[in-house]
């Protein structure tokens, strides 16, 4: 990232110089204000109960738990994961793509999109055509590759905590072995 | 403070590679979508069970009713993902007008893919397809689920345009931004997958 000097900030009018407007410190935004009618107040309180829970073992115990999910995962090798806020490609127009550099307003997420788009269309041109034995094997792989780009890229899972790929994928596994399981048992009909 | 002053400030403040410590909201975002990740693959898993044992009565329907109108939905479905995910990135860049157009855009369209599934159920209650029909209510549950979702995602992406205009986000919070982000793209990948099980297969 290129630093060059800017010139300080001025008033237009009177030439003076001005400090930059501070930003809203963490929290601020979502800081509730003061409550005017009863719903206010209600929503208040079930926030002001909410954070006096947080205090309760129930809670501590959920947490240590979220904890010790989070160190185990955090064990299995691959890459080092980063914060999100650390991982530079969100931030940079320019991605590398096998090898080749390439420079696009968005940088990765229009790359991802363009992909999207690609691989709807393969699909669409496939449903059109005489149906073989491999078309719906590859349509299924064309739409499970596309929602994997999206959690990856768009919703940060490959750069974000591991907790969270576990969360997504724990219920998508049960439920696709008891989609199997309905399918392999025959039908006593409807 | 003009906007290229606001990201470089950003970008000199990004501190080096730390360990993860995950964010509650963000976690309960997760959770919620782990939770909705149950309820929709029950609705596709009931019409996957259908459609593998009666292939003839959903093949008929695809003939009837094509698939143009479906598929310019899915294009405007994935170009929303990608407008939300443009808007993200605007404001960790401390562009706040930029976040604004962006996530007006997603809202935009999903307002209009909304618009087109109401076109695309006339059509379908013209051949016949009522809700009655065992591949009516197959069909009809996990889409206007969908559907449902893709409303309350446009409400939620107003009320972030809305937020912006007072001065909510800035490089520094984009919280709300991001985990709307996380809802609006679960409601897209369940889209990619409703549009290839019931329609294109």
């Amino acid at each position: 990232m290129a630093d060059e000097q800017k010139p300080p900030l001025t008033d237009q009018k009177t030439g003076e110089p001005v400090s930059p407007t501070p930003a809203y410190p963490p929290g601020e935004a979502e800081r509730l204000p003061e409550a005017e009618t009863g719903l206010e107040q209600a929503v208040t309180d079930v926030v002001q109960a909410s954070e006096d829970a947080v205090a309760s073992p129930v809670v501590q115990a959920f947490d240590s738990a979220v904890s010790a999910v989070q160190e185990a995962v955090d064990h299995i090798p691959g890459p080092p994961a980063t914060t999100h806020e650390a991982s530079a490609e969100h931030h940079s127009d320019t991605t590398i793509i096998m090898g080749r550099e390439i420079t696009v307003p968005g940088g990765i997420y229009t790359v991802v999109f363009i992909a999207l788009g690609i691989a709807t269309l393969i699909e669409i041109i496939l449903a059109e055509l005489p149906r073989g034995f491999f078309t719906i094997p590859l349509m299924f792989s064309f739409a499970i590759v596309k929602a994997a780009l999206v959690v990856m890229y768009y919703m940060h899972l490959r750069s974000d905590s591991r907790v969270f790929t576990v969360v997504l994928l724990l219920p998508v596994a049960v439920t696709l072995l008891s989609t199997l399981y309905l399918i392999s048992v025959p039908v006593r009909g409807y | 403070m003009s906007e290229a002053s606001l990201e470089r400030a950003h970008h000199e403040a990004l501190p080096a590679a730390t360990p993860v410590q995950i964010d509650n909201a963000k976690f309960a975002m997760w959770l919620y979508l782990a939770s909705e990740v149950v309820i929709f693959a029950m609705l596709i898993a009931v019409y996957i069970v259908f459609r593998y044992n009666n292939p003839d009565v959903i093949s008929d329907v695809h003939e009837k009713l094509g698939i143009i109108l479906v598929s310019v939905n899915t294009f405007l479905l994935l170009a929303s993902s990608w407008s939300m995910v443009m808007g993200l990135q605007q404001i960790q860049r401390g562009n706040v007008q930029g976040l604004i157009r962006w996530i007006g855009l997603t809202a935009v369209l999903g307002a209009v893919f909304v618009g087109l599934q109401y076109v695309e159920y006339n059509e379908l209650a013209h051949l016949g397809l009522s809700l009655s029909t065992d591949f009516g209510m197959r069909f009809y549950a996990p889409t206007a689920f969908h559907g449902a979702h893709v409303i309350i995602g446009v409400l939620w992406a107003l009320r972030i345009v809305l937020r912006a205009r007072k001065g909510y986000y800035s490089a520094q919070n984009y919280l709300g931004v991001e985990i709307f982000g996380l809802y609006w793209h679960f409601v897209d990948v369940v889209w990619i997958l409703l549009f290839t099980v019931i329609y294109l297969v």
